[in-house]
């Protein structure tokens, strides 16, 4: 379907992410269609919450050392406390 | 970051917003603002004044693109299906500008189904806002929220100086004008939303 050039953008668009593949793998690009940040998703919200310093700091850490993101962290405890409720 | 600038309905501050948004960019990186519009405003534009980033056709585009670290597109006024398909496709976001009147807002609910069927990360921006105590901007946001439709959280308001701009071929940043920096605020801050 990539192939079949249907459109006057598809030759243009082509040509801008021949130079951002460098930075992404090809496979990546093909799911790009769903992938949708948090930030312009609909479906969540950004809020802010008071934390002691040590422990958002800590947060933090284990985040980056999980290569996980705060948000879903934040996500995964407090379903589980609600649930808990 | 490869964004398109996209409407369904001209005269909503979509050359504008891609000429600005490109400004913002280039203080980031690189920046090419490709002009497929047939009125090519910011070809024209570009020819007038200096702006700060390179200016192509669509023509040119294909092989000055992959030079570029940002892309922005600026697509006629009536994008077909097929290029709407190719746009979802092919870029990052799709900036929709609309002013917060009634027709304007049909035009880009259109839109938006058609984007929200090829599941196209898009988010509207509201232009050409009038001011205070004109309330039409608030509820234009309000209503878009309550549809759970994307939308920027700055507007750009109505003001003389983008004409101005538009007149010198310059971004309203470079404007000699009192109000230069407070519409050049309008669309730093939108580009702050998109590329912090």
């Amino acid at each position: 379907m990539n192939k079949k050039k249907n459109s006057r953008f598809d030759e243009l668009i082509d040509a801008a992410r021949s130079r951002q593949k460098r930075d992404k793998p090809q496979e990546i690009v093909e799911e790009k269609v769903t992938f949708k940040s948090k930030s312009t998703d609909p479906n969540y919200v950004r809020t802010t919450v008071y934390l002691p310093k040590k422990l958002h700091r800590g947060l933090k850490l284990a985040a980056a050392a999980d290569d996980r993101q705060m948000s879903d962290i934040m996500t995964e405890l407090l379903e589980k406390w609600l649930s808990q409720k | 970051m490869i964004i398109t600038v996209s409407a369904f309905k001209g005269g909503v501050g979509k050359s504008i917003t891609a000429l600005h948004l490109a400004t913002y960019l280039q203080t980031k990186a690189d920046t090419l603002l490709v002009d497929g519009d047939l009125n090519r405003s910011a070809l024209d534009w570009s020819n007038r004044g200096s702006l700060p980033f390179k200016v192509a056709d669509e023509e040119d585009g294909i092989g000055l693109a992959p030079l570029y670290e940002h892309i922005v597109i600026d697509t006629p006024a009536k994008p077909s299906f097929e290029d709407l398909k190719s746009i979802a496709r092919g870029c990052d976001l799709v900036v929709i500008p609309t002013t917060p009147d009634a027709i304007a807002l049909a035009a880009t609910m259109q839109m938006v189904g058609l984007l929200n069927k090829l599941k196209a990360n898009y988010r509207i921006l509201l232009t050409i806002v009038p001011p205070h105590p004109n309330r039409s901007g608030k509820e234009a946001k309000l209503a878009l929220k309550n549809a759970n439709i994307p939308i920027f959280k700055t507007g750009v308001k109505r003001l003389a100086v983008f004409q101005k701009a538009a007149l010198e071929g310059v971004p309203v940043n470079a404007v000699n004008d009192v109000y230069a920096q407070v519409a050049w605020k309008y669309y730093a801050e939108v580009g702050k939303e998109i590329l912090p």
